[in-house]
């Protein structure tokens, strides 16, 4: 089955689960840049975990030679099929030739549409996820985003299956978060995670205390590499350091004292100082936020960071029992 | 968590993560505790019982150990090391102050593995060279920078930043030369290149802020993606004349 691009929106590309076990050889992790909003499309549209998705920014419309069922997640995703408004967080079948359009509320946040089927498309180094600086992945395997006219070509999805699958649909409470029962799960204004690690101890008291205590302003140097942030200066006390691995979500401070924090397509190895890492649930929250808008943290422990994600992905499953 | 064997450091990192930090009485050292400990960990992943260990990123003388957190915690992660090395394993991390060389449990002795290789460089390549600046900053002729620079054997202490990228060293002290001011948008693929103690080769085109000797005819990729190093790797330059480095790209 062809699914022919239309409008690729601002920037568009192919994501999966990324590259595991790569980064020694100086391959970024890659992967979704919203790992619950990628998970949920796939999930929404019946497609088995680590499935590619479209990850786009800005305005995305899609043709469809064949009947298919999709999904589309996001921060405040609207969803049009043919010119009629259908949910996000949800299941949609669409028939042969419909137009799907869908963008996210926010311009610079990302949506994603999940086409359930098998992706045939190469895979490299493990992974059909694209990345742009080291011209790898995509639907041509060297690293482009979607193009207008692209064609993506997916199994087809057969009558029967087309037929007997059931719409999951995920309850949404409001247009920010998406509630389960009494407890959030997904909750973008929320003050973001932060274990301390690294060079923490190289961290004075009082830039500790300036990073938990002020806000930070989303600048316009974010990219899938890491999202620089504007606020108080919390510079630390180290000069040179060797070069060393950075985690996902490591909140690096270089010498001008302004936090940038690692995301999915950040370098394997770098030489600044670190004050810690977000906690992994909460880069994904962070990947939808916007030039302009605020963000603050909160430090926890690993053992409270712990509890928290066991709690979510027990919320995720059950919520997935529910809308089965 | 106290520190035991050649770990000098068990430093968190996230909830996730954590980072071991190597001693030794030089670099060289601590890169091969490093790369010991690592295969210490590829080997228990090889043999599927450690479904707790997501990926391991070593460096010079650190080595991050990302870890299942649904499964496990940093604690168990430590004492799991810690077991390891007090026997647990067959397999015995390096004592502080050893050299590239590992106690097996059958007391034998296995030198640390590590394949040699020679680049070809054609040095003073136009499109890759800044040998003029760097014979400025270290008050060397040209032909002394070349003839240091392929003087010595290179030790692969870690690969990343880009995919294959080798950060190699030490150079001699006599072409240690500080990165450019402003770094360049785009450097070459081959580029070979020198910045503070260590040197490298540029797998792709790329930005970079190291002082560029020349070029390198031999692809740092293979065309599945393989990097030709790999940390614990020894590099020797030689130098190619322009007609040798053309050769190589017609043959």
């Amino acid at each position: 089955m062809k699914v022919e691009v239309i409008s690729k929106g601002l920037f568009s590309l192919i994501v999966d689960e990324g590259r595991i076990g790569k980064q020694r050889q100086g391959f970024s992790q890659s992967g979704p840049m919203d790992e619950m909003a990628y998970h949920w499309a796939n999930f929404l549209a019946h497609n088995p975990d680590n499935t590619p998705c479209l990850e786009v920014m800005g305005k995305m419309t899609v043709c469809f030679h064949e009947p298919a069922i999709v999904a589309v997640a996001g921060r405040q995703v609207t969803v049009q099929v043919n010119g009629h408004d259908q949910p996000s967080y949800s299941s949609i079948k669409v028939n042969k030739n419909d137009r799907l359009s869908f963008q996210s509320g926010y311009v610079g946040s990302k949506a994603y549409l999940a086409i359930y089927g098998e992706w045939k498309i190469p895979h490299q180094v493990g992974s059909a996820c694209t990345v742009v600086r080291e011209s790898l992945g995509g639907l041509h395997g060297d690293g482009r985003g979607i193009s207008d006219g692209d064609c993506i070509d997916i199994s087809r999805c057969d009558e029967q299956t087309y037929e007997a699958v059931s719409v999951r649909q995920l309850p949404i409470q409001n247009s920010l978060s998406i509630k389960c029962g009494e407890h959030v799960a997904y909750d973008i204004e929320a003050p973001l995670r932060v274990i301390k690690g690294y060079q923490e101890a190289h961290f004075s008291q009082v830039a500790k205390r300036m990073f938990e205590s002020s806000e930070y302003t989303v600048s316009s140097s974010i990219d899938r590499m890491g999202y620089r942030l504007n606020g108080a200066d919390i510079a630390s006390s180290l000069s040179s350091m060797r070069s060393e691995a950075i985690h996902i979500g490591a909140i690096q401070v270089p010498p001008d004292g302004q936090p940038i924090i690692m995301m999915r397509d950040r370098q394997t190895l770098g030489g600044y100082p670190k004050l810690g890492c977000l906690n992994p649930l909460d880069v994904s929250r962070l990947a939808q936020r916007v030039p302009g808008e605020t963000v603050s943290f909160i430090f926890q422990n690993s053992e409270e960071a712990r509890a928290d994600i066991l709690l979510s992905r027990q919320h995720v499953q059950r919520l997935r029992g529910e809308i089965a | 968590m106290q520190p035991f064997g050649s770990i000098k450091q068990f430093v968190p990192v996230g909830a996730d993560a954590i980072m071991l930090y190597f001693s030794g009485s030089n670099l060289e050292q601590a890169n091969a505790a490093c790369q010991q400990w690592l295969r210490v960990l590829d080997r228990a992943a090889s043999h599927s019982e450690r479904p707790w260990l997501v990926e391991c990123v070593p460096s010079y003388d650190s080595l991050l150990i990302i870890f299942d957190i649904e499964r496990v915690d940093s604690h168990f992660v430590y004492n799991t090391l810690r077991s390891w090395q007090n026997g647990g394993n067959t397999m015995i991390g390096p004592e502080v102050g050893s050299s590239a060389v590992v106690s097996s449990a059958g007391g034998e002795t296995e030198v640390a593995p590590g394949k040699c290789h020679i680049l070809p460089v054609w040095y003073g390549a136009p499109d890759a060279n800044d040998l003029v600046e760097i014979s400025q900053k270290t008050s060397l002729s040209i032909e002394e920078a070349i003839s240091l620079h392929t003087s010595i054997e290179y030790k692969v202490y870690a690969v990343g930043f880009a995919p294959g990228f080798g950060y190699m060293g030490d150079i001699p002290i006599q072409l240690q030369c500080p990165r450019l001011g402003t770094p360049r948008k785009k450097v070459p693929k081959g580029a070979v290149a020198i910045a503070d103690r260590q040197t490298a080769v540029y797998p792709s085109e790329s930005p970079g802020g190291w002082n560029l000797m020349g070029l390198c005819p031999e692809n740092m990729l293979d065309k599945d993606n393989q990097p030709l190093l790999s940390a614990g790797d020894t590099v020797k330059f030689v130098s190619i004349t322009e007609s040798e480095f053309n050769a190589y790209h017609e043959g």
